[in-house]
């Protein structure tokens, strides 16, 4: 039964899946101009090679068909040549997604691991100092901006006090084979923790650019559902069974309150996708977020083009299956 | 008609009673002033700023805030890597900021109060293609679908606009058509239905009216995401072009010069945390206003 | 005999942005062992304050601020919150108005049996524990307990939750079970199951019960004392049959008043006129005063309980000195 609500949610899934190959797509055609031409740009180049280029990128197809051409070979993983790198586009993608991964899951941890603490400890104590400092705390991380909170931390704790590197995932001398392209599972893989610590001091400003904005965010999702939680009658008949505090705020009140937080999670995860480009721009991380940056300015359509597919298909991806997991941990969703 | 007449009544009167709510959290209010001031600053940007924010002389490069050695109270902020002050680049820098806020949240708040309340009222065919667009574009991480559009369409302060609002109306569309369908089941918009009023007149004077809390509360919040959103873009280098000033540029210029001028990538930045901030809590004093549930 | 609960001069406040909220000020109570005590006021009237108080679960920033709570004994209204934590669940369990949202939604109605019984009393084994659970089940007239077991409580319709949530107070055979509303939330048909139920199961066990309730009748019908509140204080307290044929505080013969009986349907319903005071800027007279049709100087100044029989006492400057003045308003 479980298994046929699994697929229902895949079935509803194609629609948008289909919408979002067509924004992209549309991004490229509706743009005016001649993609050839701009792409050519400067370069002195012939009417025939122009010609070419064109026929190479199935321009002279009209768009009806062309979008199709776009979906099958998007399915085949096939996104073109990358006209800077000089391959296959899938292949800069396959080297560079590891690392917005890495750095976005690492994010995530921070934001979780100080959100849900916080936000149970200020519903817990509301009113208190505490929670007025929290909430204030978390209203000023989500009004800095991300670029400026890591090039001040980088002037600080890597430019002045030189504690931490200035960009990079890991020392070069350091490197391991490549598993996953994930240094910090790579290297724990090959038992190299050398590696390990190195990639971890450099993975902390750039993780905790992305992570604290997001945490101040769900930081006030788990307090605002965790206090209405708290309200509940259900808390009230627990500790009315004489369970330990411990047991009543976390089986009782956080396994209920959590299941917002998780929907928001999800959502937010497209914030720390997008943050990616400008932690991966200010630490020099060599992720696929800022190769969509630089693909803008070596006009490398191909490129841009499928690197913000990818995005959006991990998007789409996470936010399936928290959905998912939503209905696993809120048995009220019916089945 | 007579239940039009009370109800517009009632619901002026709720925003009335709310506004007055949030005018007396003193610390909102105030935070609510300093934003009003930013707005301030930049309308009157060519008066108050004390020089051409584009006028540079190299013999001021990198001179540091008039409170440091090297420092001269003529430029208070100091000079940037072309000698150009940085207090008036900042003051004239509002200016991007502010524009592309207020009109991205005015234009996304129009096209998606349009949308919200036609998918909402008319449900059907309507709400289904509606719905389906506005998943579609959901589907997007917000800053990656600015950045992808930004790359096609070019720089410039008008595609800036048009890169958010092509994405930010669909927020105002999600909460207007929730509160739509919420508020089409209410007994006053039963009652000018059987009194015979077009779906026009009761969407956008029965129902308009009675939602217009909630959106003020969302179009704050959101005038601050998309602040940062500009000045994000601009600093990748995809937003307004020099010789202009934007707060985002003016970080992305001082990155070079860490070590030796931090004030080039610091006051900008300071400038960016402050306006959102303040409208932020300006935001959050509207939200506590309209619903105390979660009030600190 | 002595009592099994004894409370005296409680008083539970909670501090408001309008004033201090006196909700419960200077309750006395006795709860005689195997007794079914009901406790019946308008909602506001400090019932449900008054017990949530002997559980040490009034919600910040309620609470008790005098008096003493002795169950069996033991002091629980003193200075170590433990004390009462110790007992809730084992000694003393209770069951609030509406299973609908009092059992928790993300958790099995097995697991919150066990729960229960793991707290307090693990027996030798898991499997020992899950045998117990499925007789409380049993035991309540789960059917299918087995079956039921992993179910979670929406999947139950509301007279099984209300017996599921029964199960789940039982599960440690508490002494004393204060039952909180139990049928308000039900459908008529349903409610008297439940009510017969509470009844089969307190002579079962031996239990002591508490029945919280505004409803006079399912007081008349289950009840062997009764205790009338009203704006934070008990102002009748005797055995049921007495209290309702001859009830000596003006506020109780208007809620028998306005009770609808079937045997006197010609009867007709009155209701009482005014409101309950607000509960922040009380002063010392009688607190039904301004809803009295018999007030009179004397209830000016504060009035105490009065005896007005063996066991029957009402806070009343009438009661016990001439039942008929009381009585007057009865319509023949």
């Amino acid at each position: 039964m479980r298994f046929g609500v699994v697929l229902e949610r895949l079935a509803q899934l194609i629609p948008v899946l289909f919408g979002v190959c067509l924004v992209v797509f549309l991004m490229v055609t509706l743009t005016p101009g001649d993609p050839v031409e701009i792409m050519l740009g400067n370069e002195r180049s012939t009417p025939e090679q122009a010609e070419e280029l064109r026929r190479q990128m199935g321009l002279h197809l009209p768009p009806h068909e062309r979008f199709f051409a776009f979906i099958g070979n998007a399915v085949t993983g096939d996104f073109g040549r990358s006209f800077f790198h000089r391959r296959p586009v899938i292949e800069v993608i396959a080297e560079r997604l590891p690392a917005t991964l890495e750095l976005t899951i690492v994010a995530m941890t921070i934001a979780l691991g100080l959100a849900i603490p916080l936000g149970i400890l200020a519903a817990l104590k509301r009113g208190s100092w505490l929670d007025r400092v929290a909430t204030m705390v978390s209203l000023a991380g989500v009004s800095m901006p991300g670029f400026w909170f890591g090039i001040m931390l980088i002037m600080l704790f890597a430019v002045h006090l030189g504690w931490m590197p200035v960009s990079g995932r890991v020392d070069y001398a350091l490197e391991v084979p490549r598993l996953t392209g994930m240094i910090l599972f790579d290297s724990l893989a090959h038992g190299r923790f050398d590696t390990f610590r190195d990639a971890l001091h450099h993975i902390l400003m750039p993780a905790l650019t992305l992570g604290l904005a997001m945490s101040a965010l769900l930081m006030r999702v788990t307090r605002a559902s965790m206090i209405e939680v708290l309200q509940q009658d259900y808390i009230l008949f627990a500790e009315a069974k004489g369970i330990g505090r411990a047991r009543l705020i976390l089986r009782h009140g956080l396994r209920n309150a959590l299941i917002p937080t998780v929907t928001v999670a999800a959502l937010e995860t497209g914030y720390l996708l997008g943050g990616n480009t400008i932690v991966e721009t200010v630490f020099g991380w060599p992720g696929l977020a800022r190769v969509i940056v630089e693909g803008i300015f070596s006009r490398d359509y191909p490129l841009v083009q499928a690197g913000v597919l990818v995005i959006a298909l991990i998007y789409v991806g996470v936010n399936f299956v928290a959905d998912l997991l939503y209905t696993l941990i809120n048995p009220r969703v019916k089945l | 008609m007579t239940v039009r007449a009370l109800d517009n009544a009632g619901a002026e009167s709720i925003l009335a009673i709310n506004l007055r709510r949030f005018g007396r959290d003193r610390f909102a209010a105030m935070a609510g002033a300093i934003a009003i001031g930013f707005v301030v600053m930049a309308a009157f940007a060519p008066w108050l700023a004390p020089h051409d924010p584009s006028d540079s002389d190299l013999l001021r490069r990198l001179q540091p805030p008039a409170w440091i050695e090297g420092g001269d109270w003529a430029f208070p902020l100091g000079c940037d890597s072309l000698g150009r002050d940085l207090l008036s680049r900042i003051v004239h820098g509002a200016r991007v900021s502010l524009m592309v806020g207020v009109a991205v949240v005015l234009l996304a708040a129009a096209v998606g109060t349009a949308a919200g309340l036609a998918a909402g009222f008319l449900r059907g065919a309507v709400d289904a293609v509606i719905s389906r667009v506005v998943d579609v574009l959901l589907g997007f991480p917000y800053l990656i679908f600015a950045i992808g559009l930004m790359g096609m369409m070019g720089p410039g302060i008008e595609n800036i606009v048009l890169a958010l609002v092509y994405k930010e109306w669909t927020i105002a569309c999600r909460v207007i058509r929730g509160e739509t369908l919420a508020a089409r089941e209410l007994d006053y918009v039963e009652a000018a239905r059987a009194a015979g009023a077009s779906p026009a007149h009761i969407m956008f004077r029965e129902i308009l009216p009675n939602i217009l809390s909630p959106l003020l509360v969302v179009a704050t919040t959101r005038m601050a995401t998309i602040i940062i959103l500009e000045a994000s873009l601009s600093f990748l280098g995809l937003g307004v072009q020099p010789p202009m000033a934007s707060w985002g540029s003016m970080v992305a210029d001082g990155r070079s010069y860490m070590l030796e001028a931090w004030w080039i990538s610091a006051f900008p930045g300071i400038a960016i945390f402050l306006l959102v901030l303040s409208i932020n809590l300006a935001s959050q004093g509207l939200r506590d206003a309209f619903d105390p549930r979660y009030r600190p | 005999m002595s009592a099994l609960l004894t409370i005296r001069g409680l008083a539970t406040h909670f501090p408001t942005q309008l004033g201090l909220v006196k909700a419960v000020d200077g309750v006395d109570l006795d709860v005689m062992p195997g007794e079914c005590l009901g406790v019946v006021g308008e909602s506001g009237s400090g019932k449900s304050v008054t017990f949530l108080s002997v559980l040490g679960l009034v919600r910040a920033p309620g609470r008790v601020v005098a008096g003493s709570i002795r169950f069996d004994g033991q002091e629980l209204a003193g200075p170590d919150p433990r004390a009462a934590r110790a007992l809730r669940g084992r000694a003393i369990a209770v069951t609030l108005q509406d299973a609908g949202t009092a059992l928790n939604p993300s958790m099995t109605v097995g697991n919150q049996i066990l729960e229960s019984l793991g707290a307090h009393d693990p027996g030798p084994s898991a499997a020992d524990r899950r045998r117990r659970a499925l007789d409380m089940l049993r035991l309540v007239g789960i059917p299918e307990p087995e079956t039921r077991f992993e179910d979670f409580p929406h999947q139950f319709s509301g007279g099984m939750r209300q017996r599921v949530m029964l199960a789940i107070a039982l599960a440690c055979r508490p002494r004393l079970l204060i039952a909180d509303e139990p049928t308000s939330a039900l459908d008529v048909t349903i409610q008297a199951q439940v009510l017969d139920l509470l009844a089969e199961l307190r002579a079962r066990l031996g239990m002591t019960v508490v029945l919280i309730t505004h409803d006079l009748g399912v007081v008349a019908e289950h009840c062997d004392r009764v205790a009338v509140m009203y704006a934070g204080q008990v102002v009748e307290c005797g055995p049921t049959r007495q209290v309702i044929d001859l009830p000596s505080h003006p506020y109780t013969r208007g809620l028998l008043d306005s009770t609808p009986d079937l045997s006197r349907l010609d009867r007709k319903l009155r209701p009482i006129e005014g409101q309950v005071p607000e509960l922040i800027a009380l002063g010392a007279h009688c607190r039904f005063r301004d809803r009295c049709g018999l007030a009179e100087p004397r209830c000016d100044s504060a009035v105490a309980m009065r005896a007005v029989d063996e066991g029957h006492s009402a806070r009343c400057v009438r009661a016990g000195e001439d039942q008929r003045s009381v009585r007057a308003g009865e319509t023949p």
